[in-house]
């Protein structure tokens, strides 16, 4: 992945995860915030982020990589799609 | 979040505390089936199902529980569309976030399958057990009283 494209994709993850899962307008998330171990993302709603991803990126992770660690944090996440996005 | 557990009088699993728009309601046990436990949470499929009709694609749906190693169960849902809306991914995420926002993540069903049709009874009832046995891996049982086409 290419570095202009590496922050095109943790920007669209980024503001899509802010969309859907943040309710207060005031939290300040970045690249490296914890969204599953702080709670912001709950391990339900992670299914919804896979799906997400997997359309938005035409990939299919396999279900023993989509972990609680994995999408820890945008840059975990962007981690894991360097991994299937060609 | 509230949170929801088992209650029964005098320790017998009689009633429950289901959630019901967010909100814990005792409710009668009527089968094991009548209810989904995920991660110890317990999820009413009536209110999913309810809650799915409330889509403006969803034309049916069922909701049953499906084996989760994590959860124990998880929510999965049984869904047809309304004529002109396509079962593909989209609507999938769509359905998901809908009821993830209408009720709870612990609602949102973690598997959406589309179907040209729902089991029913000629009587018109959604055969759950029907759909319960395929994600269980076990004998579907008398389908006599299935609706034919």
């Amino acid at each position: 992945m290419e570095e202009k494209n590496l922050v095109e994709i943790k920007d669209l993850v980024l503001n899509y995860v802010i969309k859907e899962y943040i309710d207060e307008e005031d939290t300040v998330i970045n690249y490296d915030t914890p969204l599953i171990s702080s709670g912001y993302i709950d391990s339900f709603s992670m299914v919804s982020l896979l799906v997400f991803l997997e359309k938005k990126f035409s990939i299919k992770i396999p279900p023993g990589k989509a972990t609680p660690e994995a999408f820890d944090s945008v840059n975990n996440i962007v981690e894991l799609l360097n991994q299937y996005v060609k | 979040m509230a949170k929801i557990g088992i209650t029964g009088p005098n320790g017998k699993l009689g009633s429950q505390l289901v959630l019901m728009g967010g909100i814990p309601m005792e409710c009668d046990i009527r089968s094991d089936d009548d209810v989904i436990n995920t991660g110890g949470h317990l999820v009413s499929p009536f209110e999913v199902e309810s809650a799915l009709l409330e889509h403006l694609a969803v034309a049916e749906s069922a909701v049953v529980a499906k084996p989760d190693e994590i959860n124990m169960e998880v929510v999965k849902a049984f869904v047809t569309l309304k004529p002109g809306y396509t079962p593909d991914s989209d609507m999938e995420l769509d359905i998901m976030n809908f009821i993830r926002k209408k009720l709870s993540s612990i609602a949102m069903p973690q598997e959406i399958e589309f179907m040209d049709k729902i089991p029913k009874t000629r009587s018109g009832k959604i055969m759950r057990r029907m759909l319960h046995a395929k994600e269980w891996g076990k004998e579907i049982g008398d389908i006599s009283t299935l609706e034919n086409d």
